[in-house]
Order: structure tokens, then C-alpha cells, then sequence
């Protein structure tokens, strides 16, 4: 199949039309386009309406039976972000004091106040899970932290699909931020990893929106780099497809 | 490109720098008052019955209506709709209001799981019983009580209907019909890549012609 070819599979994949292999591999290209995704996204919206199409009153009895079932079905646990970890309130006490200057660039740098002003908005992505504006506070503290650090590290790295990610690391802690990353299809997700000589752990899965994310890792010790690859929604105990991106932490 | 925030106080801390949308507290996801049914799944995601109870009110006639267009055996339409449903339960803390509405994700899994029924269970020559699905009937067979369901179903049917004649047939045998593109093609005697085409180009019609947007 040329490239131009595989574009046109959009209506057959929202429609469910690809079988099993096909399928897969045309999830591997959505992860590369980001055209594709957004198409997808749209197509399957219009499926959906089609299915409402087909609306039926169903019987009686299945109501009961799900129900039923539901009542003795454990739900799966959300997704724990890695701005989530309790140990975020803990680091107040390490927060440098910030030089009030007339304004954020000068003693940061550009990249680092740029770096600085998306992940204080990290506010707005916890939120989602924890309306807890106290959390909130002390993640952007410990975030504020590790980018006014004078020893921090700073590494952006571009993706090959698209988009671009920077870690600021410093004190075993680092910020990972995203802009312009492609979105991808239903079902999975980018998911950030912590990668020292001893092996690869999950630093969990990253939030994404309009193409941004932001993450606060608390511990990176030891941490050579930190990686992102594309996993199920789910996310995976270790690294299923090669890293979109692996970014320095020293 | 991100903006330089204006710098604001926060009480009891001038050093914190808010960035003028996160300022009033939680980012709301994209109008959620013309979603309910996000609003309800979100609430099921925190293992809220009521909440599913309302879910299921809403929408289990058209999760139940999909399946049985697809797979047309009322027995296996019951248990595949049930799945679905459980599954919507089950999983509610994977579903992402930022990549698209509460109703694409629980009847694209409703579409899928039909899907993936029809083709695991049955032989080539089962296949061919359902070719009922090519004489894909117009009329209900079910009274549909929600006003807004019957508008939809209306808007769906104009558009389908303003669908070139190959169009209409490959995406009906396609969505409603189960089948795979090359199956399609099969059945039509047409080239693959045509198929491919003609799904994608009806698909993309019904989306202007519903006014369709990725987070609808």
C-alpha cells in the first residue's frame, strides 16, 4: 500500500471494516498522523450517529440482567497521573524562594518561564481528577521548585511525528512538558517512563489536550532519561513500542 | 505558542504565577452543558449506579438497537448488548472527555463488540444467511420514545440519503452490515481501493451533512 493509500482507510477503520491486523497497523499510522487521527475522531462521531439511528426499545429484561451484573462488577482504577503522587505536598519545604524581578524571564530564561507559566496550568489538568485547589498549589510550588533550581537541566527533544518535549530536571525531580504532540486514537495513550541503568519504571500515563501535556515527577533518582511511548489507554508495565521520544535528565 | 501570563494574586501566595483560563479554578472540558451524558459518565467513573442507571436510560436503547441491526439474532443481540453495557461500567474511568463525546465512545464500542461477534462466531456459510442485510429496511420495527432520538434518526436518514447510491450501499453493508472492506468489495464486485474511497467519502458527507465535529 503507497502512503497516499493509507489515508483513505479512515472510513473503513471508524466503521470497524478492517479486520484484526489491519486494524492494528493502521492504529500504528494514526499514532504518525495526526491529519488521520483527527479524521478518525470525526468519522467515528458520524458512526456513532448512525448507531443512534438504529435505536430500538430494548427488552425489559435486559435492564435487570445489567444491572444486576453491574452490581457485582468491579470497576477498572482510573489512570493515576503522575502529578497525582501524594509526595508533592511533602516538597514544600524545599521550595527556593522565587526573586521577585520585574518579570519571569530574566532570572529564568525564556525556555524555563515559558516552561514555568504552562505547568503552573497544570492546576487546570488536575483538576479533572482532583478538584482540590490545595494539591493544585503544592504541585505548582514543588514545580516552581525544580525550574528556579540554578543546577537544574533543561533538554527539549522533537518528535518525529510532530511536536516537541522538554524535561527540566533537578533535586531527583523533574517537569515534562509537551506542546503539538498528535493525538491518537480511542483507547491509547502516550505514557511517560523513567529510564535508569537498573531498568524502565511508569511514571504513568500523560494528559493530553489540544496536543499539550504536562507532567511533575517526583522521583526521578538515579534517572538517566525520561521516554515516552505510544501504549494502550491502559498503559503497560513496560515499554510495548519503541519511545516517540527519550529526553536527557542530566 | 504559549502567552506570557499576566502575573495575578493569589491569596496567601503572591510568588504564584496563574495563567488567565486556569485562574477561577478546574478547566472545564469543551461545553459540557450540551453533553449531559459526559457529565453522567463521569459520575458512573466514580462508581456512582444512579448515575449508570441514567446512562443506561439514555442511551442502552440504541447500544441495544446497533447490535441487533448488525448481528439480527434477538437472543445474541441481548447478550452483546449486555457486554457492551457492563463494559461501559466496567471501564468508565477510561473514558477521556477530550477525545470526543460519552455517546461516540459507548457506541463505538457497542459497533465494535457486534462486529467482532459476527466474525469470530460464524462460518463463511452463516455469512451468507445474513445477506438480509443488504435489503437494509428503512421502516422501525420499535417506537422510539425520546423526541430528540426521532430527530436524530430523521437527520441521519436525510443525510444517508444525500449519499451517492455506492456510497449509501458501502457503508451500509460496511456499518450496518458487519462486513469487512474486502468482503464489501466482494459482495459489490468492485475494487478494494473503491470501496476504501467510497466508505471514506460517504463517511465524510454524513459528517458535514450532520454538522459533525471530532468532539461530537
Amino acid at each position: 500500500m503507497t502512503a497516499a493509500d493509507v489515508h483513505t482507510l479512515t472510513g473503513a477503520y471508524a466503521a470497524h471494516a478492517l479486520p484484526e491486523d489491519e486494524a492494528r497497523a493502521f492504529e500504528a499510522h494514526l499514532a504518525a498522523c495526526e491529519a488521520c487521527a483527527q479524521e478518525v475522531r470525526e468519522l467515528q462521531a458520524t458512526t456513532a450517529r448512525l448507531a443512534l439511528e438504529a435505536t430500538a426499545t430494548p427488552p425489559p429484561a435486559l435492564k435487570r440482567a445489567v444491572l444486576a451484573q453491574v452490581a457485582t462488577t468491579r470497576q477498572l482504577p482510573p489512570v493515576v497521573r503522575p502529578a497525582d503522587e501524594t509526595a508533592a505536598p511533602a516538597r514544600q519545604d524545599v521550595v527556593v524562594p522565587l526573586r521577585r524581578r520585574g518579570r519571569w524571564t530574566a532570572p529564568l530564561g525564556i525556555a524555563a518561564a515559558v516552561l514555568l507559566a504552562t505547568s503552573v496550568s497544570l492546576g487546570g489538568f488536575l483538576a479533572q481528577q482532583h478538584r482540590d485547589l490545595q494539591q493544585q498549589r503544592a504541585t505548582a510550588r514543588a514545580v516552581a521548585a525544580v525550574v528556579a533550581d540554578p543546577a537544574h537541566t533543561e533538554h527539549t527533544t522533537r518528535l518525529p511525528a510532530g511536536g516537541s518535549v522538554t524535561v527540566v530536571a533537578a533535586g531527583g525531580q523533574a517537569v515534562f512538558t509537551g506542546a503539538d504532540l498528535p493525538a491518537l486514537p480511542d483507547g491509547k495513550g502516550y505514557q511517560l517512563w523513567v529510564m535508569r541503568a537498573s531498568g524502565v519504571t511508569s511514571a504513568g500515563m500523560l494528559p493530553l489536550r489540544s496536543g499539550v501535556t504536562q507532567a511533575y515527577v517526583p522521583d526521578v533518582a538515579g534517572g538517566t532519561a525520561l521516554a515516552v511511548s505510544v501504549e494502550p489507554a491502559g498503559g503497560s508495565a513496560q515499554p510495548t513500542t519503541t519511545p516517540v521520544a527519550v529526553v536527557p535528565l542530566v | 505558542m504559549v502567552s506570557f501570563p499576566r502575573r495575578l494574586r493569589v491569596a496567601g501566595d503572591p510568588d504564584l504565577v496563574v495563567l488567565p483560563g486556569a485562574a477561577d479554578g478546574p478547566a472545564q472540558p469543551a461545553a459540557p452543558a450540551q453533553r449531559p451524558l459526559d457529565a453522567t459518565l463521569l459520575r458512573v467513573a466514580r462508581g456512582d449506579e444512579a448515575a449508570f442507571e441514567e446512562l443506561y436510560d439514555a442511551i442502552a436503547g440504541s447500544v441495544f438497537g446497533v447490535v441487533r441491526r448488525v448481528l439480527r439474532d434477538p437472543a445474541q443481540s441481548e447478550e452483546v448488548a449486555q457486554e457492551v453495557l457492563v463494559e461501559v461500567w466496567r471501564s468508565a474511568t477510561r473514558f477521556d472527555p477530550e477525545r470526543g463525546s460519552a455517546q461516540t465512545w459507548i457506541l463505538t464500542m457497542a459497533h465494535r463488540r457486534a462486529v467482532d461477534r459476527v466474525r469470530s462466531a460464524q462460518a463463511a456459510s452463516d455469512r451468507e444467511e445474513r445477506v438480509g442485510a443488504r435489503e437494509h429496511t428503512t421502516a422501525y420495527d420499535d417506537v422510539v420514545e425520546q423526541v430528540e432520538t426521532r430527530l436524530e434518526v430523521e437527520a441521519v436518514r436525510r443525510c444517508l440519503g444525500g449519499l451517492t447510491e455506492l456510497q449509501r450501499e458501502a457503508v451500509n453493508l460496511a456499518f450496518y452490515g458487519g462486513y469487512t472492506h474486502r468482503e464489501v468489495a466482494e459482495l459489490l464486485d468492485t475494487p478494494l481501493g473503491t470501496v476504501k474511497t467510497r466508505l471514506r467519502d460517504g463517511l465524510i458527507r454524513l459528517r458535514d451533512c450532520l454538522g459533525v465535529s471530532g468532539d461530537g
